[in-house]
Formats: C-alpha cells, sequence, structure tokens
C-alpha cells in the first residue's frame, strides 16, 4: 500500500490554490482521480511526476496526456532499446499487448495518429513496468478494439498486484474496474483531495 | 591542416550546440542563432573592441572577448540552474517564442554591429568588421590548445549526457516520468550549447544557422535517423569534416583573389533551409 498525505508543508498549489489531502495506492486496486475541468488534475500528475521518488515507494510509470514527438525517426521498436536499461521488470502479459501494434511498430513515432501515439505509450509503460501506474485520460484517442485492449489490460495489471491510478472522465468504461474513487475539489482558499 | 583542424573543431562545437539546442527544446527550429546565442557572443566580441580602443590596451580581441565570455558565463552558472520554489519560470516558457525572441534578439545586434562598426569607422578606429560572417582565415596556431580541451572535455560531457539525452528526445513528460530532473539536462543542454557558440564565434566569428542546418543533415541519413546517440557522440566529427571541406573549398575557389568567408555561405544557405523548414512544420500540421 501507498499512502500519499499532502499537507501544508508540501507547499504545493494548483491554480493559486494549495492543494490539501492525502490518497491511497493499493496494490492490485485501480484508483480513479475525478474532478470538474481545469480544477488540476493533471497538474497534480505532473506534480507527482517530479516529485516521485520522494513521495512514492515504489517504481511509477506515467503515461500522460502529451503526444510522444522524437526529433528523428524513432520507432517504437528503437525506442525500447532506448528503454532497455531502464526496464523495471519483464511483465509476462507484454508480449501478449505488443503484437496488437506490430502494424506500426517500425514507423517513426512522429508519423503516427493521434490513437497509435496513445498505444505506443501504454505499451511503452508497459515495457518498462512498475508498482504504481498513473495513466491520464487514457481512453481519449483510442478506438473501441483499442479502449477494449486497454481495459483487458487494467484486469491483467491488477492481477499482477499493480496499483492503478487513473484520471479520466468517461467513467462509464471503467466502472466494473474501479476500486476507490478521489474527488480533486476547490474547499475556500483549498484543493482538495479526498476519497469519496 | 591546421585551418582544417580549425574548421574541424568549430564544426563539431557547432553540430553539438546544434542537436544540445533541439534536442532539450524539442523543437527542430532551435539553434544557436534562432535562440540568440550568436547575438549573445557577438555582443561579447563589441563590447571587447570597445574597451581596447577606448582604454587603448594592447590585447587580443579574440581573447579578451573569450575571456569576458567565460567569466559572465561563470557568473550566470549559478543563477541559471538557481530552481525556485515560488515561481518556476522554465516550466511556463513557450519555446516558440523563446526562438522569435532569440532571432529578434539577434537582428537587434545585428543593428548594434552596423552602428558601432559605422561610429568607430568614422572615427578611424579599427573595427572587426569580418567577424559577422565567420572565416578561417586569419587563425592562431596557438589557439589550437584551447580547442583540443575544450573538445575533449564536450566528448567526456556528451558521453556521460547521451543516455538521458536520447530519453528526452522521446518527450520531456517521458523524461520527467522516468524521473530524471528535465529542468536540469534543459539548462545544462543549452548552457554546454552556449558555451560552445561563444568559443566559436570569439575566435572565428558568426557561422549563422549552422547549428540549424547540421542536425538536420544528420537526421536525413539513415545511420543517424533512428539513433540520437550516435546524431549526438558521432555526428559531429562527420559535421567537423563538413565545414573543414566547404572551408577549403572557400579558400581554393576565390572571386578575383577574395575569399568567400564559410560563414557567409552557411548565412544564405541556412536561412533559406529556416524557411523551408517552417513552410514543412506548417505543412505537416495542417
Amino acid at each position: 500500500m501507498h499512502k500519499l498525505t499532502i499537507s501544508a508543508d508540501d507547499d504545493f498549489w494548483i491554480n493559486e490554490k494549495q492543494l490539501l489531502g492525502e490518497i491511497v495506492f493499493t496494490s492490485g486496486e485501480l484508483v480513479l482521480i475525478q474532478g470538474e475541468n481545469g480544477i488540476g488534475k493533471s497538474s497534480f500528475l505532473q506534480y507527482l511526476k517530479r516529485k516521485q521518488t520522494s513521495l512514492l515507494k515504489g517504481k511509477c510509470i506515467f503515461v500522460d496526456q502529451s503526444r510522444v514527438m522524437p526529433l528523428n525517426d524513432l520507432s517504437f521498436k528503437d525506442a525500447k532499446k532506448v528503454f532497455k536499461p531502464y526496464q523495471f521488470e519483464k511483465l509476462d502479459i507484454y508480449s501478449d499487448y505488443e503484437q496488437y501494434i506490430l502494424p506500426y511498430i517500425d514507423k517513426p513515432i512522429g508519423q503516427l495518429s493521434g490513437g497509435q501515439n496513445q498505444m505506443i505509450k501504454i505499451m511503452l509503460g508497459l515495457y518498462l513496468s512498475g508498482d504504481i501506474f498513473f495513466f491520464d485520460e487514457p481512453l481519449q484517442f483510442l478506438d473501441q478494439k483499442n479502449k477494449k485492449l486497454f481495459l483487458e489490460l487494467l484486469t491483467s495489471l491488477k492481477k499482477r498486484d499493480k496499483a492503478i491510478c487513473i484520471i479520466e472522465h468517461n467513467k462509464k468504461d471503467l466502472a466494473h474496474l474501479i476500486d476507490t474513487c478521489f474527488n480533486l475539489e476547490i474547499s475556500g482558499m483549498y484543493l482538495k483531495l479526498g476519497a469519496i | 591542416m591546421m585551418r582544417f583542424m580549425f574548421a574541424f573543431f568549430c564544426g563539431y562545437f557547432i553540430s553539438v550546440s546544434g542537436s544540445l539546442s533541439q534536442l532539450v527544446t524539442n523543437n527542430s527550429l532551435a539553434s544557436p542563432s534562432t535562440l540568440g546565442m550568436d547575438g549573445a557572443a557577438v555582443l561579447f566580441i563589441l563590447v571587447s573592441q570597445i574597451i581596447l580602443v577606448v582604454f587603448n590596451i594592447d590585447f587580443s580581441l579574440n581573447h579578451l572577448s573569450l575571456i569576458l565570455f567565460a567569466g559572465t558565463s561563470l557568473v550566470l552558472f549559478p543563477f541559471v540552474f538557481y530552481k525556485s520554489k515560488v515561481k518556476n519560470i522554465w516550466h511556463q516558457l513557450n519555446m516558440q517564442k523563446v526562438i522569435l525572441f532569440g532571432l529578434a534578439f539577434n537582428l537587434m545586434i545585428g543593428a548594434l554591429f552596423s552602428v558601432i562598426q559605422f561610429l568607430f569607422m568614422a572615427l578611424n578606429f579599427e573595427f572587426p568588421v569580418g567577424l559577422w560572417f565567420g572565416s578561417f582565415k586569419q587563425y592562431d596556431q596557438n589557439f589550437i590548445f584551447i580547442f583540443i580541451i575544450v573538445f575533449m572535455v564536450t566528448q567526456l560531457v556528451l558521453y556521460r549526457l547521451s543516455p538521458k539525452i536520447e530519453v528526452l528526445n522521446l518527450g520531456s513528460s517521458i523524461a520527467q516520468g522516468m524521473g530524471f530532473d528535465v529542468e536540469f539536462i534543459q539548462k545544462f543542454g543549452l548552457y554546454i550549447s552556449f558555451i560552445l557558440t561563444g568559443i566559436v564565434i570569439s575566435y572565428f566569428g558568426v557561422f549563422s544557422f549552422l547549428g540549424l542546418i547540421f542536425p538536420h543533415i544528420l537526421r536525413s541519413f539513415r545511420f543517424f535517423k533512428r539513433n540520437m546517440k550516435f546524431e549526438i557522440l558521432l555526428g559531429p566529427y562527420f559535421c567537423g569534416a563538413i565545414l573543414g571541406v566547404v572551408d577549403q573549398l572557400c579558400y581554393n575557389v576565390t572571386v578575383h583573389g577574395a575569399e568567400l568567408p564559410v560563414g557567409m555561405v552557411s548565412s544564405v544557405i541556412g536561412a533559406f533551409v529556416l524557411i523551408l523548414l517552417v513552410f514543412k512544420l506548417n505543412l505537416s500540421r495542417t
């Protein structure tokens, strides 16, 4: 279990409001973070990214909204070679899911569509593997087939005792997988993060 | 041979500057020219020349310019790497605006250069006109040791930095997610780029847009296209050789006995390449 408490001492501000709260990441469970548009959910994730070594125990994997755009013609296959030294563990399910991106595994990442780019990011995260997986709006740009794949992937990760944290507006698709919901909301001068 | 060595080292440094500028900003239009580094280095030359003339000092312009440049860089070092806890401006920088600012700054320095040149010539003072377009015509072989030392240190730094740069190529977001101190790598990369640009310009003048062209030339070859480590570690050797060969061509092919400065050639070609790149990037977005 990874318990993260954000207090006034952490001095974490989003949109001129100080964030306070607590969130728990449990192995084998999926946590959903929800909140209004523009409240700071993605900013919270960026904060966790910068402070991951001091705030969280365990290896963290982040798959956020930004598009992967290398300057050169790097493909997913080439990117795997770059990431190999940083691989935390070889997940047995990785090769099961890699087959779905085989049609564009050699294509320069910069030339992929939005949905393909999203799948690449997810697969890179899976390749690296970790203890806690963070996904920011993972379902955007994905077609029905890839959405179904991603939901199966989440089930597989949960079975392998990985903690998962998702920021997603579309709760409907994830409803059967969510274990806990956390809400980010404005409370006076503060931004509060707490379980629903 | 010595002239070729200087051209090779300068080509190497410019290529490294260009690649690092583009990688750390994740912008293929970034370069020492478009980020204003050329302009900043020329400013030090102008200040050095004013100091030499006003105080009537008998000292090498190149050395004084480099001393001022190195001194200012050392003073700026802690400020560059300072991380403000209150408001981190670095995260809010819009790279396209930074490039526009860099280009505008270079234009401003160009105008200042012309004004100071006019004043110096009107007052019959010596002025290093040739430095605006870089050339290896006037070289002092005693300087080669400085270039060799900088070359060796650069290689060592690049060797240590290249794995992080490779990951950064996939995006600052991914690199940060993997626990890298992206802000430090970006600042350090730009700082090295600035230092190398300053050294080249202090001694040989401005080679506009070469830092922009070289990375794109490298990425047009299969060998470098899919491997950023090769671009950073091996590509500069190739670019150094290119500049050496182009300089030899300029030396051997004269116009009525006058040698065309390599910097002039790079300015013309580079500006054209910049227009093409902007056009190409615009097309890929539509």
